[in-house]
């Protein structure tokens, strides 16, 4: 809008100028030498503006399944920290939440196995990593245990803190299938902030199994949901609620009634309050395109 | 913008008028102190030449050469090696005979000029300038040396003598009063007498005697057809030169004297370039050079060849090479750089002939007249018997020399092989991995410089003995002289100052075992330990892991306490050692300190052990943390390409992988904390070895010798040559009649003499003082010490294959063979008189 009111106004002043009026009509052109002053602008100057041109219309409840893919990722850090809560408390015994991550995965695994058309690794090769992750965790939870001994606890939950926030920017929110694996940075900024976790614990038992259930919870469960994703929509969702439930249940136990209440209107918020406020903002869209626009430099992917 | 064009316009006719008046009559010299060269086109007129052929007057100061300046200039600015550039400067500085001599070539129908300066060498000198008339003919001007040291004292009657070079070209060597022209030609017709004279030396070869011959004459009253005729009325006045054009009569006269004379017409107009130079004297073993005197020996002072200094200097001397040929573009390669080498070849043997001359003169004068006075045959009587007096002596004392020779040639032999053995044993190295003894220890080190010295002195000795004999290859021996008597300097030095430390270390023994107990128990011992302890209780409130720090200390505790077990064995002994090292100082200072040296290595090993175990962890750490890193950044190191490309890893990789990354993360801490600690001892011992190290180096290495006759006598050590104008006189038709110009010797610079050390500063400096080997020590990595390196300085006196056994034999027998013909030909002389 400022620019055609712009326009117009430096170029009334030309117009008006009654030995200009009979000349050439002006052309756009830079190279071609005009009888008009360098700082002249037309008023067809800016006639082939567009705007708004590419700009899409959203639905609500699209827009609010969309976001349900976030809110499954934000779910899983949400019971991980649950999780680490229950055992770091000791309040549960933190072989059941193993024994329950690894019942979990195996489901998914034969789910993914019996469904899944793109399965190209072997069945032996995926059991051989399993049993290397496994025994190497076994080997070093004791070392993890006394790493941060000398480290106060505040600065492990600032680093993990950290590291959760950037996992859950960095993570692959794709609805496609294309890769096999999630990108490696958010999934290994996560088992690092597990590892940081895991070496608050007291013993070796616990540091074992929290890190197993991380393994399976950032390693292996994102290839799942993802590809359930694509695979059905309709799954993925009953994914997520089976995951909001267990996150309130989880909530509830670790923070009792005002963590949970903070958190539903939190999660509610940003499945239905956030898509109506992007939508309400669209209307301050102002894009414009025109042939004036440089030419968008074509770079070449390795 | 009209007056504006008269003005270019003016400037124009100026300039043309400027090089329509360089065409004609003249252009200029101009050797600038500051730096340039430039090469200066005269042709129909063009601007530059124009403008730079108009009389520079002293206050003209050289803008316009700072815009001529070349390329050359940013390659000597670049002040990398003084002595190396200047070396170079001076091989440019052959183009001193352009100026001096002052021809233009031409090039089809252009003219070249070419102007010069050599910063290096007019530093500090007034700026020389010249303006000589310039004829189209090449030659343009008459050179004539003039030796000012040699005018007759009451300016009587005089003939020169001398080297005549070329038709334009001479140099006066002799002035010898009171003789006859005819005399004189007869004098230098009988060569033997000359050579006679020269006793056993032979003059053949040192010069082309063809050009030797009488060149004209001084004050003389009667007339003569010698091309130079010379006045001179007071000692004060320069000498007047002029040239007489040869008749057909005196050649014949003087027969090859001055045979081959085509004087033109035109010589007689020829301006004159006299140049006075003072007579070096050979007695005292002065001479002039062109280049700067080589202290080192030739294979050794490029010693540095397969460095990265090396790699500068030979990149710099094509470079040096490149714009020497394309300043030099056009002009025809003559014999000039021969021409001014054999100047300085006959001014160096001036001062000998000159007076063989003068001798063989009054022996001609004196001899055949036997009808002289009485008082004139009993001076010649008396001279006689004199010089046979002198005969016999020399006859004796070189049949001393033999005898004693013939002793010393067994004890020599002997020592040879000797010292050969253990020279095999302190080189022999079993594998190419394990160093030579040499290299481990101090001692052995200076052990092996003395041992290489002593095998290569008797060598130089007959070396300089068989030059000495000839005196006309005096420039290849001064050096040779220099260094051997240098090194001989040093080792009596070191053996003075060794006697003072060793015995003020065997009057203190005792502080000095306590002090040294001492250190041991406190500092290696129980120093260590505490350290150590310390640093396994979170030292400084840095939080370390516990498991691994107490891990890491008792492993070091544990290497400590076994090196401290045996060094308390060794405690009783201490004593005794300490006595051995005061009694190594009577074999010169170097020894106690190479002992010392090498006390503190073995005293240490414990550190150096725990130094190399926490730089391989730690680096071994380092490594797998940064390429843990690209792994968790889904990236790896491509070594083929040696760039990062991403990369998809299996989730197994990545999951252990950054399991480990993070332990490695938190565990680093403690790892660089040992690492550290071990790694300033290590610096700190290192440090001490390379303060004794160095003080080692002064000790061989020191140019006492050359110091000391840089003050006695700084013509023993010449560092080039340079031109200073005294004078220039007109003619009476306004032409410039002769200009006169003084030669001086320039002496070595103080700053070449240690050129060795500035270079060893230098690379000591990038090897140990820079970023990288701070970020190799950050790292733990392995810095290097490159003892072979560092000493190259000491071992730049020596050659770098040491003569072997037989060669050694050959160059003795061949001496005492040469030493018996002398006593030969001694004893035939006696005899025969």
């Amino acid at each position: 809008m400022d620019y055609t009111r712009f326009a117009t106004k430096s170029g009334q002043n030309y117009i008006m100028n009654p030995a200009v009026v009979s000349r050439r009509p002006w052309r756009k052109l830079l190279w071609v030498h005009q009888p008009y002053p360098d700082n002249y602008v037309d008023a067809s100057f800016l006639s082939q503006l567009k705007r708004n041109l590419h700009v899409q219309q959203y639905s609500f409840w699209a827009l609010s399944s969309d976001s349900t893919v976030i809110i499954s990722h934000v779910y899983s850090v949400a019971i991980f920290v649950c999780v680490f809560v229950a055992i770091y408390k000791d309040k549960y015994n933190p072989a059941w939440f193993a024994s329950i991550g690894s019942f979990c995965t195996l489901v998914g695994y034969f789910a993914w196995d019996g469904l899944g058309k793109e399965n190209t690794t072997s069945r032996t090769t995926t059991a051989k990593s399993a049993v290397l992750i496994v025994s190497t965790l076994l080997g070093l939870s004791p070392v993890l245990k006394s790493l941060t001994q000398s480290t106060s606890s505040d600065s492990i939950w600032a680093i993990s803190f950290w590291l959760f926030l950037l996992n859950i920017f960095f993570h692959d929110y794709s609805i496609g299938s294309k890769k096999t694996f999630p990108p490696t940075l958010s999934t290994n900024l996560a088992i690092a902030a597990a590892t940081v976790l895991a070496s608050r614990l007291s013993t070796t038992l616990s540091v074992f199994s929290f890190l197993l259930f991380s393994i399976e919870l950032f390693g292996l469960f994102p290839i799942f949901s993802r590809w359930l994703r694509s695979y059905s929509f309709v799954a993925h969702l009953i994914l997520t609620s089976i995951l909001a439930v267990v996150t309130e249940v989880g909530m509830f136990y670790i923070g009792g009634w005002w963590a949970l209440g903070v958190w539903s209107v939190a999660i509610l918020s940003a499945v239905f309050v956030a898509p109506g406020w992007l939508i309400a903002l669209q209307k301050y869209k102002n894009e414009i395109q025109g042939p004036w626009d440089p030419a968008k430099p074509v770079l070449r992917n390795r | 913008m009209v007056s504006m064009d008269d003005d270019i316009g003016d400037f124009q006719n100026q300039a043309e008028r400027r090089s329509e008046k360089s065409r004609r009559n003249n252009f200029h010299i101009h050797l600038p102190s500051t730096p340039s060269i430039a090469t200066v086109l005269t042709h129909g007129g063009a601007s530059i030449s124009g403008a730079r052929s108009v009389p520079v007057s002293s206050a003209d100061s050289p803008t316009d050469e700072n815009e001529l300046k070349s390329d050359y200039l940013s390659i000597r600015n670049s002040q990398h090696d003084r002595h190396q550039y200047l070396r170079e400067h001076i091989r440019r500085d052959i183009f001193l005979e352009k100026n001096i001599g002052l021809h233009s070539y031409k090039i089809g129908k252009r003219r070249t000029n070419v102007i010069y300066s050599y910063d290096e060498i007019f530093k500090y000198r007034k700026r020389v300038q010249t303006t000589i008339h310039q004829s189209a003919v090449h030659p343009s001007v008459t050179r004539v040396f003039w030796p000012t040291d040699c005018e007759p004292q009451s300016l009587e009657p005089s003939v020169l003598v001398g080297f005549r070079n070329s038709r334009s070209d001479y140099v006066v060597i002799a002035i010898v009063p009171e003789v006859d022209i005819s005399r004189m030609i007869e004098t230098l017709d009988g060569r033997e007498t000359l050579e006679h004279l020269s006793g056993f030396a032979s003059i053949h070869g040192a010069y082309d005697s063809s050009k030797l011959c009488v060149l004209g004459t001084l004050n003389f009253k009667i007339k003569h057809s010698l091309p130079l005729v010379v006045e001179m009325n007071s000692r004060a006045e320069k000498p007047r030169f002029r040239m007489q054009e040869a008749s057909t009569a005196i050649q014949r006269l003087n027969g090859h004297a001055i045979l081959n004379g085509e004087y033109g017409l035109k010589f007689g107009a020829m301006p004159f370039l006299v140049i006075f130079y003072e007579r070096p004297l050979p007695r005292r073993l002065q001479y002039i050079s062109f280049m700067p005197i080589n202290l080192e020996l030739a294979d050794r002072s490029n010693f540095n060849t397969d460095d990265e200094d090396g790699k500068n200097l030979r990149s710099r001397r094509i470079l040096v090479d490149q714009t020497r040929k394309h300043t030099v573009f056009g002009f025809p390669q003559m014999d000039k750089e021969d021409c001014i080498n054999s100047w300085i070849n006959e001014i160096n043997l001036s001062h000998e002939l000159g007076s063989l001359l003068e001798k063989a003169v009054t022996l001609t004068n004196v001899l055949p007249a036997e009808s002289h006075s009485l008082k004139v045959r009993i001076v010649v009587g008396t001279k006689l018997l004199i010089s046979r007096t002198r005969n016999l002596l020399s006859f004796l004392w070189s049949l001393l020399v033999m005898a004693i020779m013939w002793i010393l040639m067994g004890g020599l032999m002997l020592y040879r092989v000797a010292s050969e053995a253990v020279l095999r044993i302190i080189e022999w190295q079993p594998k190419s991995s394990i160093p030579a003894l040499k290299d481990v220890s101090a001692t052995i080190q200076q052990l092996d410089l003395r041992l290489q010295q002593a095998c290569y002195w008797p060598i130089q000795y007959i070396t300089l003995r068989n030059q000495k004999s000839n005196l006309f290859l005096k420039t290849t021996f001064h050096p040779e002289y220099i260094r051997f008597y240098n090194s001989l300097w040093l080792v009596a030095n070191d053996i003075i100052i060794g006697a003072a430390v060793g015995s003020y270390i065997i009057d203190n023994r005792d502080y000095i075992v306590a002090f040294v107990d001492y250190c041991i128990n406190e500092i290696l011992t129980t120093g260590l330990r505490r350290t150590i302890e310390w640093l396994m209780d979170w030292p400084g409130g840095l939080k370390l892991n516990n498991e691994l720090a107490a891990f890491f200390g008792e492993l070091f505790l544990w290497v400590i306490e076994f090196w401290g077990g045996y060094l308390r064995i060794f405690r009783p002994y201490l004593p005794d050692l300490v006595y051995l090292i005061g009694l190594s100082g009577f074999i010169g200072a170097t020894f106690p300190i190479a002992l010392i040296a090498d006390l503190i290595s073995f005293l240490t090993i414990q550190i150096y052990c725990c130094y190399l175990a926490s730089a391989r962890i730690c680096n071994w750490q380092l490594t797998v943390l940064v390429s843990l890193f690209h792994l968790f950044r889904g990236k790896r190191r491509n070594v083929l390409r040696n760039r990062i490309d991403s990369c998809d890893y299996d989730l197994d990789q990545l999951l252990i992988g950054t399991l480990l990354f993070t332990l490695l993360t938190f565990l680093l801490p403690t790892v660089l904390v040992f690492y550290l600690t071990f790694a300033c001892a290590r610096l700190g011992i290192i440090l001490i070895n390379a303060m004794l190290e160095s003080s080692l180096a002064l000790l061989n290495h020191f140019p006492l010798f050359a110091i000391m006759l840089r003050l006695k006598d700084s013509k023993r050590l010449p560092g080039g040559i340079e031109f200073d104008l005294v004078e220039q006189s007109a003619r009476d038709d306004g032409s410039v009649g002769t200009v006169y110009v003084q030669l001086k010797p320039i002496a070595l610079p103080v700053t070449a003499m240690f050129q060795q050390y500035f270079l060893l500063s230098k690379r000591i400096q990038r090897h140990y003082l820079s970023l990288r080997v701070i970020a190799l020590l950050l790292t733990g990595q392995f810095v290097p010490i490159q003892r072979s390196r560092l000493y190259s300085l000491q071992y730049s006196m020596l050659p770098e294959n040491r003569f072997g056994i037989w060669e050694l034999w050959f160059r003795l027998h061949e001496f005492s063979v040469t030493v018996r013909e002398e006593v030969k030909k001694k004893f035939a002389l006696i005899i025969s008189k």
